[in-house]
């Protein structure tokens, strides 16, 4: 086998015009000879600047280091990199949504720089310091009048399919995404909508009809679609008729996060706000020893507890099981620009796996990391009893994806695992603080512990012994 | 034309799912040709009636975008970086 001087980044190599590649730890993108003037265009015709500006596309540098493919290579750059890469699936409703509109708000832009999206991948899209952005910089080619949109089917089932499934018919479709990675089948989509939804212009064409339209035409080739030239052309106006059509379609499209079970969990939650201010106080005071580069708040609900880290300018992902408690805290941080603060959706029980092809395309949440530091909050009793998972095995996990662990430890007499234990038998005679202490103990050093006053609770500082187990 | 245009699309509605071997790309480049004309036709038809809106004082030409139903959509400024919030 030939051995490489650098590692290609998996998930980068359908585009024929460049790829992404790490060395000494550093992120690159090669444009190939076959995407110079996509690039040159980009940025000779004022459209990357215009992106930039708006904040609308990953910001990089032309940088001098060897290409990886020294055969292809036109030149080398640098772009950014984002902290921590967050799939479509994991998304909110609301963040999907800012996701598509920001697609469309892009190919809107490029079409008035004589420049066309020639994709429309949902995963091209990243939240990067709190906004939504472009991060596939050769996404962007040369457009001529009369050619088609080729990623027109993509941003449908990356996009629209989703969107609408999750907006009319279920929530929890969203997860759809993650079967499928080319974005819902339009057909399935079709079939999954109700019927009045055929009564709607935009998903009448864009979806039903998009679908009935490639069961009908599959197999042919009469459009010639590889070449980006229709039978019948499409023209500029009628390119933007299609753009702003979709755009208004998106924006229509509505989700309210209630009636979830955790909607109003920190009403229902026995803290009394003495308890609140006072657990709040010794994260703070954790955090300020850890002082952390990243942290993992897990099940971090509508994100208040992650806030005490995302505030302090500490890039945060906020997990959560919830859509509608990502999709409260989606909402909050956009309506108050934070840039620290990265809500998702994740089920702890069954997380993100490592899909795509040869299982590298996009990555599981533990090859995401390891992190600096995860917060466990009022989560154990959920992984430990409602799911039955053993604490050393909790234990374990943890100490596969994080250096430093702030946990809490939530009794059998609290009233929330009272209410866990209410209608099913007590199969777990070790938990309790000592058995916590002594499964942890096996990965993790305890730190500090302190007693969360108010409460029955106990937090704890765990500082993991070597490296990542798992 | 507009003619030519429906009846393609009734021949879409009514097209059976016959074939088993998939490609997607031919169907979609083919119903983006006829969105794509329909939304020229109708960009087109409503420039021309603002236009005669105008024509007889009806409207001032800042309230253009207030009821038109194809610009509605959100705002594509791209130069400002508030603009790109939804």
């Amino acid at each position: 086998m030939k051995s490489r001087s650098y590692t290609p980044v998996h998930g980068s190599f359908r585009d024929p015009e460049g790829f992404m590649f790490e060395r000494d730890g550093v992120l690159y993108r090669q444009v190939n000879r076959a995407g110079r003037e996509s690039y040159r265009q980009l940025m000779d015709s004022g459209l990357y600047k215009s992106l930039r500006r708006s904040g609308l596309i990953i910001p990089h540098e032309e940088v001098d280091v060897p290409p990886a493919e020294p055969e292809n290579a036109e030149l080398v750059i640098a772009p950014e990199r984002v902290p921590f890469m967050s799939w479509p699936f994991e998304w909110s409703f609301g963040q999907l949504k800012h996701a598509a509109l920001t697609t469309l708000k892009i190919q809107r832009a490029a079409i008035d720089h004589g420049m066309i999206l020639k994709d429309a991948s949902a995963y091209n899209i990243q939240y990067h310091e709190g906004r939504a952005l472009l991060i596939d910089t050769l996404s962007l080619g040369r457009y001529t009048e009369g050619q088609i949109w080729e990623g027109y089917r993509q941003f449908c089932q990356h996009f629209l399919a989703p969107l609408s499934v999750m907006a009319r018919t279920d929530i929890r479709l969203g997860q759809l995404q993650r079967a499928f990675l080319d974005g819902i089948p339009l057909d399935l989509a079709s079939r999954l909508l109700p019927r009045v939804t055929w009564f709607r212009p935009g998903m009448l064409m864009h979806l039903h009809l998009h679908a009935r339209a490639q069961l009908a035409h599959a197999g042919s080739s009469d459009t010639g679609t590889g070449s980006g030239k229709s039978a019948r052309p499409l023209s500029r106006t009628g390119l933007i008729g299609i753009v702003e059509g979709l755009q208004k379609l998106v924006a229509s499209l509505d989700w309210e996060p209630a009636g979830t079970e955790w909607a109003d969990y920190y009403q229902a939650t026995n803290y009394s706000s003495d308890a609140f201010a006072a657990k709040s106080g010794v994260i703070d005071e954790f955090l300020d020893q850890i002082q952390p580069a990243q942290v993992w708040d897990l099940g971090a609900n509508t994100g208040h507890f992650s806030r005490l880290a995302s505030k302090r300018g500490i890039p945060t992902v906020a997990f959560d099981i919830d859509p509608a408690a990502v999709e409260v805290n989606f909402r909050q941080a956009k309506e108050n620009n934070e840039t620290g603060i990265l809500p998702l959706v994740l089920d702890l029980t069954n997380p993100s796996p490592s899909i795509g092809w040869a299982c590298r395309e996009r990555d599981s949440i533990i090859r995401r990391g390891p992190t600096d530091c995860v917060m466990a909050l009022a989560l154990i009793h959920h992984l430990a009893i409602s799911n039955n998972v053993p604490l050393v095995q909790a234990a374990e996990f943890f100490a596969g994806i994080c250096a430093n662990l702030i946990i809490e430890f939530v009794p059998k007499n609290d009233s929330q695992v009272q209410r866990l234990l209410r209608t099913r038998k007590d199969i777990f005679p070790h938990y309790d603080e000592a058995g916590f202490e002594h499964a942890f103990s096996e990965y993790f050093e305890i730190r500090q512990t302190r007693r969360v006053e108010g409460s029955e609770r106990t937090l704890y500082w765990l500082q993991r012994r070597g490296d990542p187990g798992v | 034309m507009k003619w030519k245009i429906f009846a393609l699309s009734l021949l879409l509605v009514a097209a059976p799912s016959a074939h088993a071997y998939l490609d997607p790309g031919s169907g979609s480049a083919i119903l983006q040709g006829i969105i794509g004309a329909l939304a020229a036709i109708g960009i087109t038809l409503k420039l021309y009636w603002h236009r005669i809106l105008r024509f007889l004082g009806i409207r001032k030409a800042s309230n253009l975008q207030e009821d038109d139903e194809t610009a509605k959509a959100p705002s594509t400024d791209t130069s400002q970086p508030g603009s790109s919030r939804d």
